[in-house]
Parts: structure tokens; sequence; C-alpha cells
């Protein structure tokens, strides 16, 4: 039952082989049994889960049942969940129970999907590999002794341990993509202003978008037709019309191009993987696309690029955290400085911490032209380059990772080894494109991914494209085997 | 550009964040390494080339958002229940002044 897709699960529910209470019971069985070692949830929420499934029993059973009526779904802990303890996985938060729900809980709510809890994550969706949480480092369930990738590790160990069949997550550098790659899933970034922002706590705001995680592009779909759409609360939701994203889901790729930039087959990209993802290319050619080499020219300048922005960004953002109004605050605190810097001090991360420190720097005084408006300029470029090589093809095809999932506890120290994980998915947050990873094959029994890229607000090729791979193909029915977490 | 041990001071006391004598050198250290990495866009040429602030292209009528004026919407009694210490409204801190007496 825990490997039936969402469509499958809508099925068994609708036609009462299963109940939404017996289904709900299922996952949190699992949840128990596994995720002691996985650590993927921070907050489960037994009770209110069992009484939202049996409402979805009485909906269900009096034909007022939706498509996603009854199916569990899991939350990032970035995202406000009303009375319900909303931590960004850090100490800052811990005691923090939201007040209100962001607009895709709201909308998961409607859609009267139950919530069985919040995942785990990096600590205030910074990092790239979920060990910067302050409840614990995630595991990849494909091996323990590797991270799940980050920052939504949680959300995405949790689906590919089949704990959860969906589960929504956040995508700032890669923070959906690259977890999606290294746990053998598929994971969706939508374009920039798709999908509210409203009550998702903010890190990079020019940069954030909220996405999701599934086993399949046909699961994918589902989810973000739930959550795209216009937010008036959010002031950078696009009012654009949702498209139906199952429309043309089942039809072959022909007259569709599809580019592969030269720019991200670099020797830091593992050899297994590049063959991997010229060996999708070729499948998906054989569904009718054609295929082009294009050229990226300013990817290089990405990373540093982004790391320049969304450091800055986020120095401004975590500057509400000051112990005053919510959230951590430091015992007997001498003045008001004292309250600031120790509350502060005390409950940011380190990865937080450093990231505050080099945007404070970016944006001080004598540094911000040398910096933030020259990152700024670059950033332009970099849309740019997309906005040209969409004028001759409709998506871009590309490797989601350099490598397989790392292992765990190595390159904590090392900040740059730690961004050099997301070196291929940074450039669609900078183009505000949508962008979408989905697993291709393995590398010495570890997941691998590829991704793609579609011009703004074209996520629906991105998932036709991506269910045209999945019907030709097998790897995103692979499960791990679990033998090691349920000790 | 490199920086020395005063600017992470000053950078800290920006920040509101306060690192010990042996935390110091760390965040030096690593603050350093990615003001080197992120040197690589010095080869860029930027002449005549306008900031991107945000990605959403405002010249397509259909991607337009709305104006980003707050509204008046006032839930200080819901969101006061959250504060650490407060008293009658007034959230509760300690002496912003120094006391000279």
């Amino acid at each position: 039952m825990e490997n039936k897709t969402l469509l499958e699960l809508s099925q068994a529910l609708h036609n009462k082989s299963i109940s939404s209470v017996e289904l709900t019971q299922l996952f949190l069985q699992r949840i128990n049994k596994y995720d002691k070692q996985l650590n993927s949830f921070i907050t489960l929420c037994e009770t209110t889960a069992m009484q939202q499934a049996k409402l979805a029993d009485s909906k269900l059973h009096s034909n007022q049942a939706g498509i996603l009526t009854g199916i569990p779904l899991a939350h990032k802990d970035v995202f406000c969940t009303e009375n319900i303890k909303t931590s960004c996985a850090s100490k800052m938060l811990d005691n923090f129970i939201s007040p209100y729900n962001a607009h895709i809980v709201d909308q998961f709510n409607h859609a009267q999907m139950i919530m069985l809890g919040k995942t785990n994550m990096d600590q205030f969706a910074m990092g790239s590999s979920n060990e910067n949480s302050y409840y614990g480092a995630v595991q990849n369930p494909w091996d323990i002794s590797k991270v799940p990738g980050g920052s939504s590790g949680g959300s995405a160990c949790a689906v590919a341990a089949r704990l959860i069949p969906a589960a929504t997550g956040s995508d700032t550098g890669g923070s959906i993509r690259q977890p999606a790659s290294f746990c053998g899933i598929c994971g969706i970034k939508p374009t920039y202003g798709r999908v509210s922002r409203w009550g998702m706590v903010a890190f990079a705001s020019s940069f954030d978008q909220a996405g999701a995680f599934a086993k399949s592009a046909e699961d994918l779909c589902l989810l973000l037709q739930t959550m795209a759409g216009h937010d008036a609360k959010d002031s950078t939701s696009v009012a654009c019309e949702v498209e139906n994203y199952q429309q043309n889901l089942n039809q072959r790729l022909d007259g569709i191009s599809i580019g592969i930039p030269k720019e991200y087959f670099i020797n830091e990209l593992d050899a297994d993987i590049a063959d991997s993802v010229m060996q999708s290319a070729y499948i998906l050619e054989k569904q009718g696309a054609t295929l082009k080499e294009i050229s990226l020219p300013h990817t290089k300048y990405a990373s540093a690029c982004y790391y320049i922005l969304s450091t800055a960004e986020c120095s401004s953002n975590l500057a509400r955290y000051d112990g005053v109004r919510y959230g951590y605050r430091c015992s007997n605190p001498k003045n008001i400085h004292d309250l600031y810097k120790r509350s502060r001090h005390e409950a940011f991360g380190d990865e937080v911490k450093r990231r505050i420190m080099l945007g404070t720097y970016i944006l001080s005084a004598g540094y911000y032209d040398a910096y933030y408006i020259k990152a700024q300029k670059i950033r332009n470029l970099i849309q740019q380059d997309f906005i040209n090589a969409f004028q001759d093809v409709s998506l871009i095809l590309s490797p989601t990772t350099p490598t397989s999932a790392f292992e765990l506890h190595t390159k904590e120290q090392d900040p740059i080894a730690m961004y050099m994980s997301d070196i291929f998915t940074i450039s669609a947050n900078l183009a505000g494109i949508p962008a979408a990873s989905f697993p291709i094959g393995f590398q010495n029994n570890l997941p691998i991914g590829a991704q793609l890229m579609a011009p703004a607000f074209q996520e629906k090729i991105i998932l036709q494209a991506m269910h045209n791979y999945q019907k030709a193909t097998d790897w995103h029915n692979k499960t791990p085997s679990l033998e090691e977490c349920s000790k | 550009m490199t920086i020395n041990k005063q600017e992470v001071e000053h950078i800290a006391s920006l920040a509101m964040l306060e690192f010990s004598d042996a935390d110091l050198p760390k965040m030096q250290q690593d603050l350093n390494k990615i003001l080197s990495y992120v040197d690589i866009l010095n080869e860029v040429d930027i002449t005549n080339v306008t900031p991107l602030c945000h990605p959403i292209n405002k010249d397509i009528k259909k991607h337009a958002v709305r104006k980003d004026i707050a509204n008046n919407e006032d839930n200080h009694e819901l969101y006061q229940q959250l504060a650490p210490m407060i008293d009658q409204n007034y959230y509760l801190i300690p002496n912003v002044f120094e006391d000279k007496t």
C-alpha cells in the first residue's frame, strides 16, 4: 500500500478498499518503525491526523470527496502550521507554536489531505545535507551512512522511505531538487511567484519557492495543481492562470526540443552521472523530443552570485529574531544589546551564523557595490542566458548534482565543499524558472537524478517530459530496503 | 579581499552576534574562504548591465504582482501570546540606556 501512487491511493479510498483512518495508521506505523533511525520528522501530529482522517472518511462516504481527500502528507517544518510547533529545525523557534497556517497548508487542508507531521530540515533552510538541524541529522534511507541532501532532507527521506506518499519542501538554491536526487524521488521547484510564500519562513525572499516531493510526475501534477495559484497575501505572488498540469501528460514529446548545456558537463561532474544523464536524454529523444547542445555561458558564476545575494537577503530576514516578540530569549539579559546578541548567538546554528555574517559584510558600507550590486548585475546576465536559450529550446536537461549522496559528517566544517553540491541547481533560482529532479539510475547503490528546467510558468512541459521518461523506465519505482532502519 | 579580526568583530556587532575568542578565528577563516570563492565574479564584464532585484519580469503584463503595501490587520492580542515577556500590550525588554546614577 505504501508503494501506491497518489492516484492509486485515491482510487482505493474512493472505492472503499481502504479507509483514510486505516491508511493514516499504516503510515504512522511505518514512521514509528523506521524514523527513530532516519530522523526525518521533527513533529508528529497523530491526534489531529486521526481526527482529519475520520472527517475525510465521512466525506468519502457522502460523495463530498476530492481526488486527494484522505491521503496523508507531511510539511517541511519551514511552513507555519496553526497551533502546531513550527521550528525551522532551529533552537531559535523550538518554542514557537504558529498562530496561523501558511497558505499552502490551507490549500492542502482544503484538499482534505491528512497532515501527519512536520519534517526535519537544515536550520532556516540553510544547508545541503540536513546535518544543520537542531534536532539532529537525517539519514539517507538508501544508505544510512550518507546524507539525504538538504535543506528539505526530512521530506525527501520520508517520501523515499515510503513513510509518507507526498511531502512539501522549499527550494532557495536547490533544497528540493538536490535531496530528491540523493533520495531517488521526484521533486519540483515551481517558477518564482507560482506558489504563495505566505507563512513560509523566509530565508532569501527573491529566491525562496515552495514545492513538493512525490514518487512520480503524475503525483507531482496533483500536488502542484493544489499549490499553484495567486495569493493576495503574498506580494510576490503572480496572478497568472494556473494550467491543467495533467492535460498533456501522456502526449509524446514530438515538437519539443531539449537543450543540453555544455557548461554543466565539467570535471567535477561524476562520469557515471554524466553518462546516465545522456542516456536519459536518448530515452526522451525516443519519445519524440529533439536534442540540441546549448550554452549557458555564465553558469560558472552562479554559485558565487547566489552566495552573495542569498546571504545578503538572509541577514536581513533573520534580523527579526531578537528575543523580544517570539522565539528564543536568553536568560537574564543585562541590557538590550546583551538580549539581542546572546539570544541570537545561543539559538542560531553555525551555518546560519556564517551566512548572516557574510550577508552583513556584503551589505555593509564600502562593500555594497563591490559585492551586492555586482552580483545583482550578474544575476541579470544569468537570467538572460536562459531567456536566450529558450528562444531555441523548450526544455533544458542537466544533471541535478555533481555526485551522488556524500558521507555524513564529512563536509560540515568546509562550507565551500558543501556549496559545491548545489552548482547545477542554483541557476534556476537565480533566473526564477521552474525546475525539477527525477531519478535516472544508481551509482554504487545510491540514486542519481537529472534536472529539467523550463521557461517561467511552463511547469506543464517539465511534467510531460518527466512522465514520458517514467513510462519508458522504472527508476522511480525502486524502493530502499530499510533493513538497517528498523533496529 | 580578506578581512581581519577587527572587521569580523565589527560585522558581528552589526549582525547582533557574539563570538568568543575561541570561535572568532574559525569564523574569520570561513569568511575569507568564501570571499575568496566569490572573487570569481570579478571576471565578468558588467558594463551597462542593470541589477536584477528579483526574477519576476514586470514587463510581462500577466506576470504582474500587486503593490507591496501592508494592510492594517491587527492581530496583536493573538501574536502577543507568543511573546517571552509582555505586560498590557507592551513587550518587556531590559535597559536600552545605561543607568548613569
